[in-house]
Protein backbone atom coordinates (compact mmCIF):
# COMPACT_ATOMS: atom_id res chain seq x y z
CA UNK A 1 0.00 0.00 0.00
CA UNK A 2 2.99 2.28 0.46
CA UNK A 3 3.41 4.55 -2.52
CA UNK A 4 6.94 5.10 -3.76
CA UNK A 5 7.85 8.58 -4.98
CA UNK A 6 9.16 8.75 -8.52
CA UNK A 7 12.63 10.15 -9.08
CA UNK A 8 13.81 13.01 -11.22
CA UNK A 9 16.24 15.92 -11.37
CA UNK A 10 15.90 18.99 -9.17
CA UNK A 11 14.89 21.18 -12.08
CA UNK A 12 12.31 18.65 -13.16
CA UNK A 13 10.72 18.70 -9.72
CA UNK A 14 10.93 22.47 -9.37
CA UNK A 15 8.90 22.76 -12.59
CA UNK A 16 6.49 19.90 -11.78
CA UNK A 17 5.81 21.19 -8.26
CA UNK A 18 5.27 24.72 -9.56
CA UNK A 19 2.82 23.37 -12.10
CA UNK A 20 0.97 21.40 -9.41
CA UNK A 21 0.54 24.57 -7.35
CA UNK A 22 -0.38 26.72 -10.34
CA UNK A 23 -3.11 24.21 -11.07
CA UNK A 24 -4.23 24.45 -7.47
CA UNK A 25 -4.82 28.21 -7.79
CA UNK A 26 -6.48 27.85 -11.16
CA UNK A 27 -8.77 25.17 -9.67
CA UNK A 28 -9.80 27.79 -7.09
CA UNK A 29 -11.02 30.01 -9.91
CA UNK A 30 -12.98 27.17 -11.45
CA UNK A 31 -14.57 26.36 -8.08
CA UNK A 32 -15.26 30.00 -7.24
CA UNK A 33 -16.49 31.58 -10.48
CA UNK A 34 -18.14 34.41 -8.56
CA UNK A 35 -14.81 35.51 -7.14
CA UNK A 36 -13.25 35.50 -10.60
CA UNK A 37 -16.19 37.52 -11.92
CA UNK A 38 -15.75 40.08 -9.12
CA UNK A 39 -11.99 40.28 -9.66
CA UNK A 40 -12.38 40.80 -13.39
CA UNK A 41 -15.62 42.76 -13.27
CA UNK A 42 -14.74 45.30 -10.59
CA UNK A 43 -12.36 47.41 -12.72
CA UNK A 44 -14.96 47.34 -15.51
CA UNK A 45 -17.56 48.63 -13.09
CA UNK A 46 -15.24 51.46 -11.99
CA UNK A 47 -14.53 52.27 -15.61
CA UNK A 48 -18.22 52.40 -16.51
CA UNK A 49 -18.90 54.55 -13.46
CA UNK A 50 -16.22 57.07 -14.33
CA UNK A 51 -17.02 57.27 -17.98
CA UNK A 52 -20.80 57.27 -17.93
CA UNK A 53 -21.72 58.44 -14.42
CA UNK A 54 -19.05 61.05 -13.83
CA UNK A 55 -17.53 61.39 -17.28
CA UNK A 56 -19.95 64.12 -18.30
CA UNK A 57 -18.29 66.51 -15.87
CA UNK A 58 -14.82 66.00 -17.28
CA UNK A 59 -15.51 67.83 -20.48
CA UNK A 60 -12.72 68.06 -23.01
CA UNK A 61 -9.21 67.24 -21.86
CA UNK A 62 -6.09 68.35 -23.67
CA UNK A 63 -5.37 65.92 -26.43
CA UNK A 64 -8.87 64.65 -26.98
CA UNK A 65 -11.46 62.49 -25.31
CA UNK A 66 -11.37 61.85 -21.57
CA UNK A 67 -11.66 58.13 -22.25
CA UNK A 68 -8.39 58.11 -24.15
CA UNK A 69 -6.63 59.06 -20.93
CA UNK A 70 -8.84 57.30 -18.46
CA UNK A 71 -9.02 53.76 -19.89
CA UNK A 72 -5.21 53.20 -20.01
CA UNK A 73 -5.05 54.62 -16.48
CA UNK A 74 -7.51 51.93 -15.45
CA UNK A 75 -5.21 49.26 -16.93
CA UNK A 76 -2.31 50.45 -14.80
CA UNK A 77 -4.41 50.70 -11.65
CA UNK A 78 -5.76 47.21 -12.14
CA UNK A 79 -2.23 45.87 -12.34
CA UNK A 80 -1.33 47.78 -9.15
CA UNK A 81 -4.41 46.51 -7.39
CA UNK A 82 -3.34 42.91 -8.00
CA UNK A 83 -0.74 43.43 -5.25
CA UNK A 84 -3.31 43.03 -2.51
CA UNK A 85 -4.93 39.91 -3.97
CA UNK A 86 -1.51 38.23 -4.12
CA UNK A 87 -0.84 39.28 -0.56
CA UNK A 88 -4.20 38.02 0.71
CA UNK A 89 -3.55 34.62 -0.84
CA UNK A 90 -0.07 34.35 0.68
CA UNK A 91 -1.22 35.43 4.14
CA UNK A 92 -4.17 33.00 4.04
CA UNK A 93 -1.87 30.06 3.25
CA UNK A 94 0.54 31.08 6.00
CA UNK A 95 -2.20 31.44 8.60
CA UNK A 96 -3.79 28.12 7.74
CA UNK A 97 -0.43 26.41 8.19
CA UNK A 98 -0.34 25.31 4.55
CA UNK A 99 2.96 27.09 3.97
CA UNK A 100 4.45 25.21 6.95
CA UNK A 101 3.17 21.93 5.57
CA UNK A 102 4.77 22.69 2.19
CA UNK A 103 8.03 23.52 3.94
CA UNK A 104 7.98 20.25 5.89
CA UNK A 105 7.55 18.26 2.65
CA UNK A 106 10.33 17.06 0.35
CA UNK A 107 9.06 19.28 -2.49
CA UNK A 108 10.95 22.05 -4.29
CA UNK A 109 10.76 25.09 -1.95
CA UNK A 110 10.75 27.52 -4.89
CA UNK A 111 7.54 25.97 -6.22
CA UNK A 112 5.44 27.63 -3.52
CA UNK A 113 6.40 31.06 -4.83
CA UNK A 114 6.65 30.24 -8.52
CA UNK A 115 3.27 28.51 -8.53
CA UNK A 116 1.68 31.55 -6.93
CA UNK A 117 3.41 33.96 -9.31
CA UNK A 118 2.47 32.07 -12.48
CA UNK A 119 -1.15 31.63 -11.42
CA UNK A 120 -1.53 35.31 -10.47
CA UNK A 121 0.00 36.39 -13.75
CA UNK A 122 -2.39 34.15 -15.69
CA UNK A 123 -5.37 35.56 -13.79
CA UNK A 124 -4.12 39.09 -14.45
CA UNK A 125 -3.80 38.31 -18.16
CA UNK A 126 -7.42 37.18 -18.28
CA UNK A 127 -8.47 40.29 -16.38
CA UNK A 128 -6.44 42.57 -18.62
CA UNK A 129 -7.77 41.07 -21.85
CA UNK A 130 -11.36 41.46 -20.62
CA UNK A 131 -10.67 45.01 -19.50
CA UNK A 132 -9.10 45.96 -22.86
CA UNK A 133 -12.15 44.55 -24.64
CA UNK A 134 -14.43 46.50 -22.30
CA UNK A 135 -12.39 49.65 -22.97
CA UNK A 136 -12.73 49.18 -26.71
CA UNK A 137 -16.45 48.60 -26.26
CA UNK A 138 -16.97 51.94 -24.52
CA UNK A 139 -15.09 53.86 -27.17
CA UNK A 140 -11.42 53.85 -26.21
CA UNK A 141 -9.24 53.68 -29.30
CA UNK A 142 -5.48 53.09 -29.00
CA UNK A 143 -3.70 55.76 -31.05
CA UNK A 144 -0.63 53.63 -31.78
CA UNK A 145 0.02 50.64 -34.00
CA UNK A 146 -0.63 47.04 -32.95
CA UNK A 147 3.05 46.50 -32.16
CA UNK A 148 3.12 49.37 -29.69
CA UNK A 149 -0.15 48.23 -28.13
CA UNK A 150 1.24 44.73 -27.60
CA UNK A 151 4.41 46.21 -26.11
CA UNK A 152 2.26 48.27 -23.75
CA UNK A 153 0.35 45.16 -22.68
CA UNK A 154 3.70 43.46 -22.10
CA UNK A 155 4.83 46.37 -19.92
CA UNK A 156 1.58 46.20 -17.95
CA UNK A 157 2.08 42.49 -17.29
CA UNK A 158 5.69 43.13 -16.36
CA UNK A 159 4.50 45.70 -13.83
CA UNK A 160 2.08 43.13 -12.41
CA UNK A 161 4.82 40.50 -12.32
CA UNK A 162 7.20 42.83 -10.50
CA UNK A 163 4.60 43.90 -7.94
CA UNK A 164 3.52 40.31 -7.46
CA UNK A 165 6.86 39.59 -5.78
CA UNK A 166 6.38 42.63 -3.59
CA UNK A 167 3.00 41.16 -2.63
CA UNK A 168 4.50 37.74 -1.89
CA UNK A 169 7.28 39.33 0.14
CA UNK A 170 4.92 41.52 2.15
CA UNK A 171 2.53 38.60 2.63
CA UNK A 172 5.29 36.38 4.00
CA UNK A 173 6.69 39.15 6.18
CA UNK A 174 3.40 40.45 7.47
CA UNK A 175 1.48 37.29 8.22
CA UNK A 176 -1.28 39.24 9.94
CA UNK A 177 -4.49 40.82 8.71
CA UNK A 178 -3.64 44.30 10.07
CA UNK A 179 -0.85 44.92 7.58
CA UNK A 180 -3.09 43.49 4.93
CA UNK A 181 -5.76 46.08 5.60
CA UNK A 182 -3.14 48.83 5.36
CA UNK A 183 -1.98 47.64 1.95
CA UNK A 184 -5.51 47.33 0.65
CA UNK A 185 -6.22 50.87 1.79
CA UNK A 186 -3.12 52.35 0.22
CA UNK A 187 -3.52 50.45 -3.04
CA UNK A 188 -7.07 51.76 -3.35
CA UNK A 189 -5.71 55.29 -2.80
CA UNK A 190 -3.35 54.84 -5.71
CA UNK A 191 -6.41 53.88 -7.65
CA UNK A 192 -7.96 57.18 -6.86
CA UNK A 193 -5.22 59.39 -8.25
CA UNK A 194 -4.02 58.54 -11.79
CA UNK A 195 -7.03 59.95 -13.64
CA UNK A 196 -6.33 63.42 -12.29
CA UNK A 197 -2.54 63.29 -12.00
CA UNK A 198 -2.41 62.38 -15.66
CA UNK A 199 -3.48 65.96 -16.32
CA UNK A 200 -1.43 67.47 -13.52
CA UNK A 201 -4.51 68.66 -11.70
CA UNK A 202 -3.80 68.59 -8.00
CA UNK A 203 -6.20 66.51 -6.01
CA UNK A 204 -7.38 68.35 -2.87
CA UNK A 205 -6.19 65.43 -0.77
CA UNK A 206 -5.75 61.79 -1.41
CA UNK A 207 -8.17 61.19 1.41
CA UNK A 208 -10.22 64.30 2.08
CA UNK A 209 -11.91 64.91 5.40
CA UNK A 210 -15.45 63.72 5.38
CA UNK A 211 -18.27 65.87 6.66
CA UNK A 212 -17.64 65.15 10.32
CA UNK A 213 -14.01 66.11 9.91
CA UNK A 214 -12.45 62.68 10.36
CA UNK A 215 -10.46 60.92 7.70
CA UNK A 216 -12.53 58.55 5.71
CA UNK A 217 -12.19 55.10 7.26
CA UNK A 218 -12.92 53.36 3.99
CA UNK A 219 -11.35 55.16 1.06
CA UNK A 220 -13.03 52.78 -1.33
CA UNK A 221 -13.93 53.55 -4.96
CA UNK A 222 -16.21 56.39 -3.90
CA UNK A 223 -13.18 58.31 -2.68
CA UNK A 224 -12.00 58.35 -6.26
CA UNK A 225 -14.76 60.80 -7.02
CA UNK A 226 -12.96 63.38 -4.91
CA UNK A 227 -9.97 63.47 -7.16
CA UNK A 228 -11.91 63.57 -10.37
CA UNK A 229 -14.94 65.67 -9.54
CA UNK A 230 -13.33 68.91 -8.31
CA UNK A 231 -10.84 68.79 -11.15
CA UNK A 232 -13.59 68.67 -13.69
CA UNK A 233 -15.71 71.12 -11.77
CA UNK A 234 -12.96 73.70 -11.68
CA UNK A 235 -12.47 73.40 -15.36
CA UNK A 236 -16.15 74.02 -15.87
CA UNK A 237 -15.90 76.91 -13.47
CA UNK A 238 -18.95 75.61 -11.72
CA UNK A 239 -19.23 76.57 -8.07
CA UNK A 240 -22.21 74.32 -7.59
CA UNK A 241 -20.53 70.92 -7.47
CA UNK A 242 -22.72 68.80 -5.23
CA UNK A 243 -20.97 68.72 -1.90
CA UNK A 244 -21.72 65.05 -1.46
CA UNK A 245 -19.34 64.30 -4.31
CA UNK A 246 -16.51 66.14 -2.74
CA UNK A 247 -16.90 64.23 0.48
CA UNK A 248 -15.90 60.70 0.08
CA UNK A 249 -17.17 59.07 3.25
CA UNK A 250 -19.43 56.08 2.79
CA UNK A 251 -22.87 57.59 2.52
CA UNK B 1 14.73 -0.74 19.99
CA UNK B 2 15.87 1.80 17.40
CA UNK B 3 15.68 5.48 18.22
CA UNK B 4 13.31 7.35 15.89
CA UNK B 5 13.59 10.84 17.38
CA UNK B 6 16.59 12.15 19.26
CA UNK B 7 17.12 15.63 20.66
CA UNK B 8 20.11 16.63 22.74
CA UNK B 9 20.41 19.92 24.59
CA UNK B 10 18.38 21.83 21.99
CA UNK B 11 18.37 25.57 22.50
CA UNK B 12 16.32 28.21 20.72
CA UNK B 13 15.72 31.83 21.55
CA UNK B 14 13.48 34.04 19.46
CA UNK B 15 14.71 37.57 18.81
CA UNK B 16 13.24 40.04 21.29
CA UNK B 17 11.94 37.28 23.59
CA UNK B 18 12.95 37.69 27.24
CA UNK B 19 13.42 33.95 27.82
CA UNK B 20 14.65 31.17 25.57
CA UNK B 21 11.85 29.06 24.09
CA UNK B 22 13.99 25.96 24.49
CA UNK B 23 16.83 25.71 26.97
CA UNK B 24 18.54 22.34 26.97
CA UNK B 25 15.69 20.24 25.62
CA UNK B 26 16.37 16.48 25.59
CA UNK B 27 14.18 13.82 24.06
CA UNK B 28 14.51 10.21 23.00
CA UNK B 29 11.63 8.44 21.27
CA UNK B 30 11.91 4.74 20.42
CA UNK B 31 10.63 3.60 17.02
CA UNK B 32 7.03 2.47 16.96
CA UNK B 33 5.99 4.26 20.16
CA UNK B 34 3.86 7.29 20.95
CA UNK B 35 5.61 9.96 22.96
CA UNK B 36 3.59 12.72 24.59
CA UNK B 37 5.07 16.19 25.07
CA UNK B 38 3.00 17.75 27.82
CA UNK B 39 3.18 21.36 28.81
CA UNK B 40 1.22 24.59 29.08
CA UNK B 41 1.24 27.35 26.46
CA UNK B 42 4.68 28.84 26.08
CA UNK B 43 6.55 25.80 27.37
CA UNK B 44 8.26 25.34 24.00
CA UNK B 45 6.33 22.34 22.67
CA UNK B 46 5.68 23.84 19.26
CA UNK B 47 9.24 25.19 19.02
CA UNK B 48 10.58 21.69 19.66
CA UNK B 49 8.32 20.20 16.98
CA UNK B 50 9.21 22.94 14.47
CA UNK B 51 12.93 22.28 14.96
CA UNK B 52 12.46 18.51 14.61
CA UNK B 53 10.34 19.06 11.47
CA UNK B 54 13.09 21.25 9.90
CA UNK B 55 10.94 24.41 9.95
CA UNK B 56 13.22 26.15 12.42
CA UNK B 57 16.98 26.02 12.99
CA UNK B 58 18.12 25.45 16.57
CA UNK B 59 20.61 27.88 18.15
CA UNK B 60 22.40 24.95 19.74
CA UNK B 61 22.18 21.25 20.43
CA UNK B 62 21.55 18.39 18.06
CA UNK B 63 18.49 16.60 16.71
CA UNK B 64 18.11 13.49 14.59
CA UNK B 65 15.17 11.79 12.93
CA UNK B 66 15.83 8.13 12.12
CA UNK B 67 19.53 8.86 12.54
CA UNK B 68 19.47 11.81 10.11
CA UNK B 69 20.54 15.23 11.37
CA UNK B 70 17.80 17.86 10.97
CA UNK B 71 20.25 20.69 10.26
CA UNK B 72 22.68 18.82 8.01
CA UNK B 73 20.12 17.02 5.84
CA UNK B 74 16.70 18.68 6.10
CA UNK B 75 15.50 17.15 2.81
CA UNK B 76 16.33 13.66 4.04
CA UNK B 77 14.37 14.35 7.21
CA UNK B 78 11.39 15.71 5.25
CA UNK B 79 11.10 12.41 3.39
CA UNK B 80 10.67 10.60 6.71
CA UNK B 81 8.27 12.83 8.60
CA UNK B 82 4.66 13.92 8.59
CA UNK B 83 3.56 17.10 10.32
CA UNK B 84 0.12 17.90 11.61
CA UNK B 85 0.19 21.43 12.96
CA UNK B 86 -2.20 23.25 15.25
CA UNK B 87 -4.50 24.21 12.40
CA UNK B 88 -5.68 21.82 9.72
CA UNK B 89 -3.30 22.74 6.89
CA UNK B 90 -5.66 22.03 4.03
CA UNK B 91 -6.94 23.82 0.98
CA UNK B 92 -10.44 24.90 2.02
CA UNK B 93 -11.71 25.44 -1.50
CA UNK B 94 -10.67 22.10 -2.98
CA UNK B 95 -12.51 18.90 -2.04
CA UNK B 96 -11.01 16.19 0.14
CA UNK B 97 -9.89 14.00 -2.74
CA UNK B 98 -8.31 16.89 -4.64
CA UNK B 99 -6.39 17.91 -1.51
CA UNK B 100 -4.90 14.44 -1.16
CA UNK B 101 -4.03 14.24 -4.85
CA UNK B 102 -2.39 17.68 -4.77
CA UNK B 103 -0.27 16.86 -1.72
CA UNK B 104 0.48 13.42 -3.20
CA UNK B 105 1.83 15.09 -6.34
CA UNK B 106 3.91 17.42 -4.16
CA UNK B 107 5.30 14.31 -2.42
CA UNK B 108 6.38 13.38 -5.97
CA UNK B 109 4.00 10.50 -6.55
CA UNK B 110 2.92 9.94 -10.14
CA UNK B 111 -0.61 11.13 -10.92
CA UNK B 112 -1.89 7.54 -10.94
CA UNK B 113 -0.22 6.73 -7.63
CA UNK B 114 -1.42 9.98 -6.06
CA UNK B 115 -5.04 9.17 -7.03
CA UNK B 116 -4.77 5.59 -5.80
CA UNK B 117 -3.19 6.70 -2.50
CA UNK B 118 -5.92 9.34 -2.06
CA UNK B 119 -8.61 6.66 -2.43
CA UNK B 120 -6.82 4.40 0.07
CA UNK B 121 -6.46 7.15 2.63
CA UNK B 122 -10.05 8.35 2.29
CA UNK B 123 -11.09 4.78 2.99
CA UNK B 124 -8.70 4.40 5.92
CA UNK B 125 -9.78 7.65 7.58
CA UNK B 126 -13.47 7.04 6.92
CA UNK B 127 -13.90 10.06 4.63
CA UNK B 128 -15.16 8.37 1.46
CA UNK B 129 -18.62 9.95 1.76
CA UNK B 130 -17.08 13.44 2.02
CA UNK B 131 -14.45 12.95 -0.70
CA UNK B 132 -16.19 15.20 -3.24
CA UNK B 133 -17.12 17.99 -0.85
CA UNK B 134 -15.15 21.18 -0.36
CA UNK B 135 -13.09 21.03 2.84
CA UNK B 136 -14.75 24.26 4.02
CA UNK B 137 -17.91 22.21 4.63
CA UNK B 138 -16.11 19.67 6.87
CA UNK B 139 -16.55 19.44 10.65
CA UNK B 140 -13.53 20.02 12.89
CA UNK B 141 -13.00 16.29 13.42
CA UNK B 142 -13.25 15.56 9.67
CA UNK B 143 -10.71 18.28 8.87
CA UNK B 144 -8.30 16.83 11.39
CA UNK B 145 -8.73 13.35 9.94
CA UNK B 146 -8.08 14.63 6.42
CA UNK B 147 -5.09 16.52 7.84
CA UNK B 148 -3.79 13.26 9.32
CA UNK B 149 -4.46 11.44 6.04
CA UNK B 150 -2.43 14.08 4.18
CA UNK B 151 0.53 13.64 6.50
CA UNK B 152 0.33 9.87 5.97
CA UNK B 153 0.58 9.97 2.16
CA UNK B 154 4.15 8.65 2.17
CA UNK B 155 3.56 6.55 5.34
CA UNK B 156 6.31 8.48 7.18
CA UNK B 157 8.45 6.84 9.84
CA UNK B 158 7.77 9.66 12.29
CA UNK B 159 4.58 11.69 12.64
CA UNK B 160 4.48 14.96 14.56
CA UNK B 161 1.11 15.91 15.98
CA UNK B 162 1.12 19.42 17.42
CA UNK B 163 -1.91 19.74 19.68
CA UNK B 164 -4.08 17.70 17.33
CA UNK B 165 -7.31 18.08 19.30
CA UNK B 166 -7.11 21.71 20.41
CA UNK B 167 -10.39 23.41 19.57
CA UNK B 168 -12.28 20.19 18.84
CA UNK B 169 -15.49 19.09 20.55
CA UNK B 170 -15.44 15.77 22.46
CA UNK B 171 -16.72 13.89 19.43
CA UNK B 172 -14.01 15.35 17.22
CA UNK B 173 -11.37 14.47 19.81
CA UNK B 174 -12.58 10.86 19.95
CA UNK B 175 -12.42 10.69 16.13
CA UNK B 176 -8.85 11.93 16.09
CA UNK B 177 -7.78 9.59 18.89
CA UNK B 178 -9.19 6.61 17.00
CA UNK B 179 -7.33 7.66 13.85
CA UNK B 180 -4.05 8.12 15.75
CA UNK B 181 -4.38 4.71 17.41
CA UNK B 182 -4.90 3.12 13.98
CA UNK B 183 -1.69 4.76 12.70
CA UNK B 184 0.28 3.57 15.71
CA UNK B 185 -1.01 0.04 15.15
CA UNK B 186 0.68 0.21 11.72
CA UNK B 187 4.02 1.01 13.34
CA UNK B 188 4.27 4.78 12.93
CA UNK B 189 6.28 6.60 15.59
CA UNK B 190 4.28 9.53 16.92
CA UNK B 191 5.44 12.61 18.79
CA UNK B 192 2.35 14.25 20.21
CA UNK B 193 2.22 17.61 21.94
CA UNK B 194 -0.74 18.40 24.13
CA UNK B 195 -1.98 20.56 26.95
CA UNK B 196 -4.35 17.86 28.11
CA UNK B 197 -3.20 15.31 30.63
CA UNK B 198 -5.94 12.86 29.67
CA UNK B 199 -4.92 13.02 26.00
CA UNK B 200 -1.31 12.14 26.82
CA UNK B 201 -2.63 9.45 29.18
CA UNK B 202 -4.89 7.98 26.48
CA UNK B 203 -2.43 7.91 23.61
CA UNK B 204 1.16 8.03 24.83
CA UNK B 205 3.49 5.20 25.82
CA UNK B 206 5.80 7.71 27.45
CA UNK B 207 5.34 11.32 28.47
CA UNK B 208 7.80 14.20 28.80
CA UNK B 209 6.63 17.16 30.84
CA UNK B 210 7.98 20.55 29.79
CA UNK B 211 8.36 23.31 32.34
CA UNK B 212 6.83 26.65 31.63
CA UNK B 213 9.35 29.45 31.38
CA UNK B 214 9.29 32.99 32.60
CA UNK B 215 7.99 32.75 36.17
CA UNK B 216 11.29 33.02 37.96
CA UNK B 217 13.59 33.52 35.01
CA UNK B 218 14.53 29.88 34.61
CA UNK B 219 13.04 26.44 34.12
CA UNK B 220 11.47 27.15 30.72
CA UNK B 221 11.90 24.94 27.68
CA UNK B 222 13.31 21.98 29.55
CA UNK B 223 11.94 18.53 30.30
CA UNK B 224 11.26 18.36 34.04
CA UNK B 225 9.82 14.86 34.18
CA UNK B 226 9.83 11.87 31.85
CA UNK B 227 8.30 8.42 32.11
CA UNK B 228 5.32 6.22 31.37
CA UNK B 229 1.88 7.59 32.24
CA UNK B 230 1.88 5.26 35.25
CA UNK B 231 5.28 6.55 36.44
CA UNK B 232 4.03 10.06 36.10
CA UNK B 233 0.81 9.33 37.90
CA UNK B 234 2.55 7.75 40.86
CA UNK B 235 4.95 10.69 40.87
CA UNK B 236 2.21 13.28 40.99
CA UNK B 237 -0.18 11.40 43.22
CA UNK B 238 -2.71 10.14 40.70
CA UNK B 239 -6.35 11.19 40.70
CA UNK B 240 -8.11 13.62 42.97
CA UNK B 241 -11.37 13.16 44.86
CA UNK B 242 -13.33 16.39 45.00
CA UNK B 243 -16.20 16.92 47.44
CA UNK B 244 -18.46 19.94 47.67
CA UNK B 245 -20.62 20.07 50.84
CA UNK B 246 -23.99 21.81 51.00
CA UNK B 247 -23.40 23.57 54.34
CA UNK B 248 -20.19 25.37 55.19
CA UNK B 249 -20.49 24.18 58.81
CA UNK B 250 -19.94 20.61 57.68
CA UNK B 251 -16.52 21.39 56.20
CA UNK B 252 -14.31 20.30 59.13
CA UNK B 253 -16.25 17.04 59.60
CA UNK B 254 -16.24 16.35 55.86
CA UNK B 255 -12.51 17.05 55.61
CA UNK B 256 -11.91 14.56 58.43
CA UNK B 257 -13.98 11.95 56.55
CA UNK B 258 -12.07 12.48 53.30
CA UNK B 259 -8.72 12.35 55.08
CA UNK B 260 -9.72 9.14 56.86
CA UNK B 261 -10.76 7.49 53.59
CA UNK B 262 -7.79 8.61 51.46
CA UNK B 263 -5.21 8.56 54.25
CA UNK B 264 -3.79 11.84 52.99
CA UNK B 265 -3.99 15.52 53.83
CA UNK B 266 -6.99 17.17 52.20
CA UNK B 267 -7.01 20.69 50.78
CA UNK B 268 -10.02 22.70 51.98
CA UNK B 269 -11.33 25.64 49.99
CA UNK B 270 -13.85 27.28 52.34
CA UNK B 271 -15.09 29.86 49.81
CA UNK B 272 -16.59 27.23 47.53
CA UNK B 273 -17.11 24.62 50.32
CA UNK B 274 -14.77 22.23 48.47
CA UNK B 275 -12.44 19.54 49.76
CA UNK B 276 -9.80 17.99 47.49
CA UNK B 277 -7.50 15.04 48.22
CA UNK B 278 -5.33 12.71 46.13
CA UNK B 279 -6.49 9.09 45.83
CA UNK B 280 -4.80 5.95 44.60
CA UNK B 281 -7.79 3.76 43.77
CA UNK B 282 -10.52 5.88 42.22
CA UNK B 283 -13.58 3.66 42.63
CA UNK B 284 -12.80 2.32 46.12
CA UNK B 285 -12.19 5.84 47.35
CA UNK B 286 -15.40 7.10 45.79
CA UNK B 287 -17.53 4.31 47.31
CA UNK B 288 -15.87 4.64 50.73
CA UNK B 289 -16.38 8.41 50.76
CA UNK B 290 -20.07 8.06 49.89
CA UNK B 291 -20.55 5.53 52.70
CA UNK B 292 -18.66 7.59 55.27
CA UNK B 293 -20.56 10.77 54.38
CA UNK B 294 -23.89 8.95 54.82
CA UNK B 295 -22.77 7.56 58.20
CA UNK B 296 -21.84 11.01 59.46
CA UNK B 297 -24.99 12.56 58.04
CA UNK B 298 -23.04 15.10 55.91
CA UNK B 299 -25.01 16.58 53.03
CA UNK B 300 -22.89 16.56 49.86
CA UNK B 301 -23.67 18.77 46.88
CA UNK B 302 -21.19 17.15 44.53
CA UNK B 303 -18.67 14.34 44.66
CA UNK B 304 -16.34 13.47 41.80
CA UNK B 305 -13.06 11.74 41.11
CA UNK B 306 -11.02 13.50 38.46
CA UNK B 307 -7.59 13.60 36.90
CA UNK B 308 -5.24 16.21 38.29
CA UNK B 309 -5.17 19.37 36.21
CA UNK B 310 -1.99 20.46 34.48
CA UNK B 311 -1.64 23.17 37.14
CA UNK B 312 -1.67 20.58 39.90
CA UNK B 313 0.86 18.46 38.02
CA UNK B 314 3.21 21.40 37.73
CA UNK B 315 2.75 22.38 41.35
CA UNK B 316 3.59 18.86 42.33
CA UNK B 317 6.53 18.51 39.95
CA UNK B 318 8.16 21.83 40.63
CA UNK B 319 7.48 21.40 44.36
CA UNK B 320 9.22 18.05 44.26
CA UNK B 321 12.23 19.35 42.39
CA UNK B 322 12.72 22.21 44.85
CA UNK B 323 12.62 19.75 47.74
CA UNK B 324 15.18 17.56 45.97
CA UNK B 325 17.35 20.58 45.40
CA UNK B 326 17.22 21.45 49.10
CA UNK B 327 18.06 17.91 50.24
Amino acid sequence: MTAIPTTGSRLHWALTDSLTLTRRYLAHLRLQPVQLAVQVGFPILIMLMFVFLLGGMMGAVPGGDYRQAFVPGMFVMTMLFGLSSTMIAVVTDTQRGITDRFRSMPMAPSAVLVGRAVADLLISMIGLVVLVLAGLAIGWRPDAGPGAVLAAVGLLLLLRFALLWVGIYLGLRAGNPGTLAAVQTSSSRWRSSPASSRHRTPCPSSSPPSRNGTRSPRPRPLSASCSAAPAGARRHGSPTTPSSWRCSGPH
Amino acid sequence: MATAVLAEALRKRYPAAPHPALDGFDLTVSAGTVHGLLGPNGAGKTTAVRILATLLRPDGGRAEIDGIDVVADPVGVRRRIGLVGQYAALDEILDGHANLVMFGRLFHLSTTDARRRADELLEQFDLVAAADRAVSSYSGGMRRRLDLATSMILAPAVLFLDEPTTGLDPRGRAEVWTAVRALVAQGTTVLLTTQYLDEADQLADRISVLATGGHDGDGGGRVIAEGTPDDLRSHIGGDRVELVVRHGADLPAAAAVVEAVTATVAQVDADVRRITAPVTDRMTALAATVRALAEHGIDAEDLTVRRPTLDEVFLQLTGTTTQEARA
